[in-house]
Order: structure tokens, then sequence, then C-alpha cells
């Protein structure tokens, strides 16, 4: 494997992202978490933004110069923290033009064309353009981490493009084993102090069977084809991560749904939570449908930003639908 | 002879500020209006005495003319009874267009018309749909506005809770609750909407919509960005520009939707269709162009500000009838010329000019902000696109493309500040008022960024406010904001 000389690091908070093509341009690729706590003046003061672009734009907008961002266009929220966010960074911000529809092969071209414009600006950057055979090596070396995670085995150490969140709760639904009521927890993004939800679900006698949250199984990219990734890498990213990964933001959402049913009905469970940032207005859609065909009780939690606060609220919350669950029986 | 005198005084004033000429004008006889008649803002009571007013005076209208108070009675349009509207014929007209929209919709179904229903491209798709033969398109959009003239007595955001789409979610969920209800527009024979660089309210709630059993067929608009160093760039109407790589992407888009319209009316939609289809929809731009230019330019303003948005929002789908909007503009054009001419208009000459972004969930917004002493000099009521002029000198579907990426919500909301900043210096502008639109994904920032890039660059006052659908419980809130901001305008003139 040839060694990457890393200068900078890239980060990112969107699963259609693809790490492999970054760290492939001889940078680092890091999922960042926005900080726990208050919302700076600026950004506290925009009434109506999604909590989580919200702290995105704080951290990011913290962050050295030699960290460049990556944001996406899968939600407006997102898109117009970009806006802001380069306000303050205006050479270090990167918006991925991620098509919502995949009616048209012209979609998938789209985002193909979209990463090559990532990957010149890299270079521009201190990047290094990959060549072919670098950039698959690298390809295959996040395969095999992310088949670890796919099979639910952890690495004692997760690489720094994981969403840190996503694996800390892994290891926990891990720990917690196979006892309690199956919940299936759905939803954008976690931040850290959101894994009280799955603390409280454990301590309530529940378990996690899925994480269908933003970074969690849901939406980890397909596992690859060694002799496609030989033959065409960037092709197989598009179909790795643009074609597989069910998002909130697809038109039309069938695609979620149906990965959704699969592991309600899969994984037996018998409710789910659905955890949405407040003015997540994609999240918020979602629940009506999950209501008509999830077949199962949903727990809806909204996800504010205040400092702290609310978590008696949320384990009483947690404990009532788990104790109504034991009571209706398997 | 006084009055000849002050004609030609007039003639100059308005030749002074508004930079045209006036030549060739000839007075609107049709229309029952005289020469002397004011310029006032009524109430519709007030309104049942000018109808017959002019009625004596030989008014002749369309099919959907009548008196505004019919209105209340048959659809519950009780917020007309708030709302200080102009007494000229066009004026009339213009209501009578715009609420009659529904029941002129119903008819068509009756004889057998296609009815597309589209959704947030805000004035693309409609240039299609009217290049063929007995199809009107319309936005169930548009029934944003519903809850603001029915005052919430229909019960559409009420129904849109029970749907699952809360107030989280700006008030465009009345189309969601008008489709299920179908109280209202008919329901379409298909829907088309533009998702991508969309807000996720209309994202949300027609993926809602196409889960409640009205199946959505869904065009991708991109984020239009800057052209990368030495990538090919062209110039999109209103002097923005794209890389030519995104324009043949949405080409290729509205060549998708193109196929569906032919495969959904059984119509051939070829390029000279949709050529004549942009030439149609650039007389009623032109049009739109001088009336703004006109009304916007001239002092005191000789059309409300109430009034010039309901004209903007013509532009966007003809209120579903491209024929009468285009009778529509011409009177109110020959209505605010006829004003200039005569020196007249609503309240004084030099109140504060306001540039106003993003359209009011409350019509009654425009009156307060006359009400207060400023007047409207220039908008930016999300439709910027549906007001350029479309390229001529293109294949069409390069030219929708154009239009399409032109729109300014699909941009950065600095690079739409900038053509805001670049409008509003061109109309003399003395403040910005960005109206927040409750629950908008785009209003949570946009404010913020449009405020700090106006002040930035044209050292402009900016206020932020909230319209909800009906402002009344907010009124004192909104008049103190709109009365200082005018003050402080006042109050820079003089400094």
């Amino acid at each position: 494997m040839p060694t990457l000389r890393v200068v900078k690091t890239v980060a990112y908070c969107n699963p259609l992202v693809p790490a492999e093509w970054i760290e492939a341009h001889a940078l680092r690729a890091a999922w960042v978490v926005p900080r726990d706590g208050a919302a700076s003046a600026e950004t506290g003061s925009l009434a109506g933004m999604c909590a989580y672009a919200r702290a995105i734009v704080d951290t990011l907008g913290s962050l050295d110069e030699n960290t460049l961002a990556v944001l996406t266009t899968t939600c407006d929220q997102m898109r117009r923290a970009a806006g802001l966010l380069a306000e303050r960074r205006p050479e270090g911000v990167f918006l991925l033009n991620v098509p919502r529809t995949h009616d048209s092969p012209a979609s998938r071209t789209y985002y193909a064309d979209e990463l090559r414009r990532l990957g010149r600006w890299l270079v521009d950057r201190g990047g290094q353009a990959p060549a072919a055979k670098q950039l698959a090596d690298v390809m295959i070396r996040h395969d095999a981490a992310c088949g670890a995670f796919r099979r639910g085995e952890l690495p004692a150490a997760a690489p720094p493009w994981c969403n840190p969140v996503a694996v800390e709760l892994a290891a926990e639904m891990k720990a917690a084993g196979d006892g309690g009521v199956p919940l299936g927890l759905v939803g954008g993004p976690l931040r850290r102090r959101d894994l009280a939800i799955a603390h409280g679900i454990h301590a309530a006698g529940g378990r996690i069977a899925f994480d269908a949250t933003c970074g969690g199984q849901r939406t980890l990219a397909d596992a690859l084809d060694p002799a496609a990734v030989e033959r065409d890498p960037v092709g197989e990213l598009v179909r790795a991560y643009f074609d597989h990964i069910p998002t909130i933001s697809e038109r039309p959402a069938d695609r979620l749904h149906a990965w959704l049913t699969r592991q309600i009905t899969g994984r037996h469970v018998r409710g789910l939570v659905c955890v949405r940032h407040v003015w997540c207005d994609l999240w918020r859609a979602v629940v009506p449908r999950l209501k008509e065909t999830a077949g199962v009780p949903i727990l809806e939690i909204d996800l504010g930003d205040e400092d702290r606060g609310g978590e008696g609220r949320l384990a009483q919350r947690l404990e009532a639908m788990i104790e109504s669950l034991h009571r209706r029986g398997p | 002879m006084i009055f000849r005198q002050r004609l030609c005084q007039s003639y100059w004033h308005c030749r002074k500020i508004v930079g045209a000429t006036l030549d060739g004008f000839e007075f609107p006889a049709r229309h029952g209006c005289t020469m002397t008649d004011p310029a006032e803002k009524i109430t519709l009571d007030q309104w049942d005495d000018r109808y017959r007013d002019l009625c004596r005076g030989g008014l002749r209208e369309a099919d959907y003319g009548g008196p505004l108070g019919r209105h209340v009675e048959a659809h519950g349009d009780r917020r007309l009874l708030r709302l200080r509207m102009d007494n000229s014929a066009a004026a009339l007209r213009l209501w009578n267009l715009l609420l009659s929209e529904e029941d002129r919709l119903h008819r068509a179904r009756a004889e057998g018309k296609f009815l597309l229903g589209t959704m947030k491209d805000l004035g693309t798709v409609p240039v299609m749909a009217y290049a063929l033969e007995g199809v009107l398109a319309f936005y169930p959009d548009g029934a944003w506005w519903t809850p603001c003239l029915m005052e919430h007595s229909e019960g559409l955001l009420a129904l849109a809770d029970r749907l699952g789409i809360d107030d989280s979610f700006c008030p465009v969920r009345a189309m969601l609750a008008a489709l299920v209800d179908e109280n209202h527009f008919p329901v379409p024979d298909t829907l088309v909407c533009s998702v991508g660089a969309t807000c996720d309210d209309v994202a949300a709630i027609a993926q809602r919509i196409d889960e409640l059993g009205f199946p959505v067929f869904w065009w991708e608009i991109p984020h239009r960005r800057a052209a990368d160093s030495g990538e090919p760039s062209v110039e999109l109407p209103g002097g923005v520009r794209a890389p030519v790589a995104q324009v043949e992407f949405v080409r290729g888009e509205l060549d998708r939707v193109r196929r569906h319209l032919e495969e959904r009316t059984g119509q051939s939609l070829d390029d000279a269709r949709l050529a004549a289809g942009i030439r149609r929809a650039n007389q009623v731009r032109r049009l739109l162009a001088r009336l703004r230019h006109f009304a916007y330019q001239g002092d005191p303003s000789p059309m409300p500000a109430l009034e010039m948005m309901i004209a903007e929002v013509l532009s966007i789908h003809y209120c579903s009838d491209w024929a009468e909007t285009l009778s529509v503009l011409e009177d109110l054009l020959a209505e605010v010329r006829r004003r200039l001419v005569a020196g007249m208009g609503h309240g004084p000459a030099g109140a504060a000019r306001v540039f106003w972004v993003n359209p009011p969930a409350d019509l009654r917004a425009m009156n307060l902000l006359e009400e207060c002493g400023g007047r409207i000099c220039g908008t930016d009521y999300m439709i910027a696109h549906a007001i350029d002029l479309i390229p001529e000198d293109v294949p069409p579907l390069v030219a929708l493309a154009r239009a399409a990426l032109a729109d300014p919500m699909v941009c950065s909301t600095a690079d739409r500040a900038e053509r805001i900043v670049r409008e509003a210096g061109t109309s003399a502008a003395e403040a910005v008022v960005v109206s927040r639109i409750p629950g908008a994904s785009h209003c949570a920032s946009e404010s913020l960024l449009v405020g700090r890039i106006v002040a930035r660059r044209l050292g402009l006052p900016v206020v932020d406010i909230e319209i909800p659908p009906v402002l009344d419980a907010m009124e004192p809130t909104i008049r103190a904001r709109l009365e200082a901001l005018v003050e402080t305008v006042l109050a820079r003139r003089n400094a």
C-alpha cells in the first residue's frame, strides 16, 4: 500500500460524502460530530434553523484553517448552513450537490461529476490527485472496515471517517445483547448528547435492534465488488453510495421506506423511536407514513438545542413506551 | 386649462422619475374610469358603491367579473373585508381574475381540459404546459394564501395538522389539505414537482402528497453554483451565471418533463410549440416589466403594493388564463400611466422606498407597509426568474433550463442577496424588508445573510419581519417595526 502524506483534514457529516475519495487524495477524512453546548450568538439568533445544522455551523466555523469542510445539498437547512459557513471561511467549504432523484441516469452521472469536482477542489487545497490503483487500494481498505461494521464487528479504534456517535451507539447496542424489547431507532444524525436516548432505552428494558439514524447501519455504503473497483473505481463508488444508501432526501422516498420495512419485519422490532432535530422538515414528514405502514407503535422525540434539561422527561417517555409494549406482549 | 398645465407638469415629472416615455398612451375608455378618478385605497364596502359607479360609467367585464363582495359571500374570502384595495377598474379585474381561479379551474375540468398541477418551480413548467392545446397549469402551492384569504375558516391548516404536517412547516402545507379535501381546486390530472435545491417544506409535503395517492412526477433542479476556474459558464436571465454543465443537466430534466407531458396529454410538445410557449410567456413578462418599472419608480406610487404583488404573481402560471393575464396587465399598465400623467398616486410623494424580499403569508402586510408611510420600489417575491425574459435565441429547452436555474431560491442566499443589492440599488431603495415565512426552511438564515450583505454593500437598514397567514394578532408588533423602519429612512434623508 502506498504511503500517503496527510496534510489536512476534511470534515463532513453526511454519508454521501465518500471518505475513500477524500483519503485517496492524501487527506484525512473525518466525520464531524457537532460539539455539545449552547449555540453561538450568531446561530442562536436564527429562529427556525435546524438544531443540527446550527451546531454544525458553529463547530466547523471554529476549526482551524487546516480543516476543510464538505457539506451536501441533501437538505435545504444544510445547503444554507454551507452558505453561512462560507461567509466565515470562503475558501474552506465545499458544497457537494447530491441529486434527490434517481429516475434518470443523468442523476448518477451528476453525482459522479460532483465527486470529480470535489477531487479538483481538494487538489487545489493541498490534496493529490489519486491514480486509479491508489484509489482502488483505499477503497478496498475502507470496504474491509465497513464490512466489519455491517456485520456488527466493531474495531477497537474506529477510523475517523466513521460517525463516532454511531460507533458508540453500535458498541452500546452490542453490549446490550439480545434481551429487552427490540426497537428500531430512526431519524437524523445524532449528537453525542443524543446518546441519552440509547441509554434511556436500555435502562427502561428495551434494546435497539437497528440504527437507522444518519451515520448508522442504514447509511453504510454497499459492499464493493473488487472487479468493479479495479475496472472503474469512481463508478463503483457511485454505485456503493448513491445507488445503495436509502436517504431521507431522495424523491420519491420509496427506498427509505422499503429499507425500514425490511428492518422492522426482519428484526421483529416491536416499536420505533423516531428522532428529529427541531425544524427538520424531512424527518418530521416521514412519521405520518410510518404510522400508517410500520405496524408498530412509534414514539417521536424532538432533539432541541437547549444546553441541558429534558433528560428526565425523555427517560419517562421511553419507559412509558417500553412498559406499554411489555403489556401488549410479543 | 389648469388641468392641461398640471398634466404637462406631471408628464415631465414622470419622464424624469421613470426615465421612460409615456408617448402614445391612450386612456382606457372602456373601463368606465375617467381622467379625474383619484387613486384611492378603499374597503370592500366602498367597492360596492365604486362598482355601481363603474358600471354606470360603462364598465365592461370579462366573464369572471362582478362585484368583489361576492367572493366573501360565495367563497368565504373574508380577508377582503380587512384589506384596502385600489379603486381602479383595472384592480377590480385583477382581483376578480385572482379570486375566480378555482371556479375557472373547475369549469375547465368540466369542459374536459387537462389540468397540470406543478409545484415549486414557480414559472418554468407552466411555459411548457401552456404550449399545449387544452392544457391548464396551476400551482397547488398557491393554496398557501387560502388560509389568509379565508382567515382560517376553511380549516386547511387544521386538516394538514391531522395529515401529519403541522405548523413546523410553512403555510404551503395548505396545498396538501386542499388536495385531500377537494373543496378548493380540482385534483389535477398529473402533478409535477421540482426537487433538489428547493425548500424542505415543499420537498416533504409533496412527498406526503405522493404517499396519499396523488402520484408526483419529480424532476431535479440542482443548487446553482459558480463555475470553477476554466469551466465554461453562461449568462442566465437576470444577469446571473451558471456552468454550462448545469444548464445541460437541467435541460435533460426538462426534457423528461416534456416527455411526461406528451405521454399524459397525448400531444407532441416539439421545439416549435415550446418556442411559441416561450414567446407567449415573454409577452406577459415584457408587460409586467413595464408595469413594475412605472409602478415602482413613479412618485407618488401609482399602484398599491398589494395589487402590484398580485400582478407579479400572475407571471408564474398566468392565473390559469394566459389571455386574461395579458389583458389584466395591459389594464393595470394603462391605469398606472394614466395616474402618472395626472400626477396621482397613493399616499404623498416621497414615501420611504422599500425593497421587499419574500411574499408575505398575509396579503394585509402590503397594506400595512403603506399605512406606515412606506412604499414598494422593488421586490424579490421568490419569482424573479418568472419575471425575467426567457431567451428566444437558443433551443427552447436550453432557454427554459437557463430560466429555471435563474430561480433566486436555487442558489446560495449570498447569490440571491447580490441580485437584491443590484436591484435595490437601481431602484433607489432606502430600506429592505425581509419578510419571513413561518416555518420555511430558507427563512431561518436568509435574513441574516441578506441583511449583512445589503448593509455592507448599500448601507441600507434591513428589518426581518415574520408574517403569519393572518397577522392580526401580531399587527401591533409588525406595525411598530415597519414604522421604525420608515422613521429610520426619513431620519437618514435629513442626516
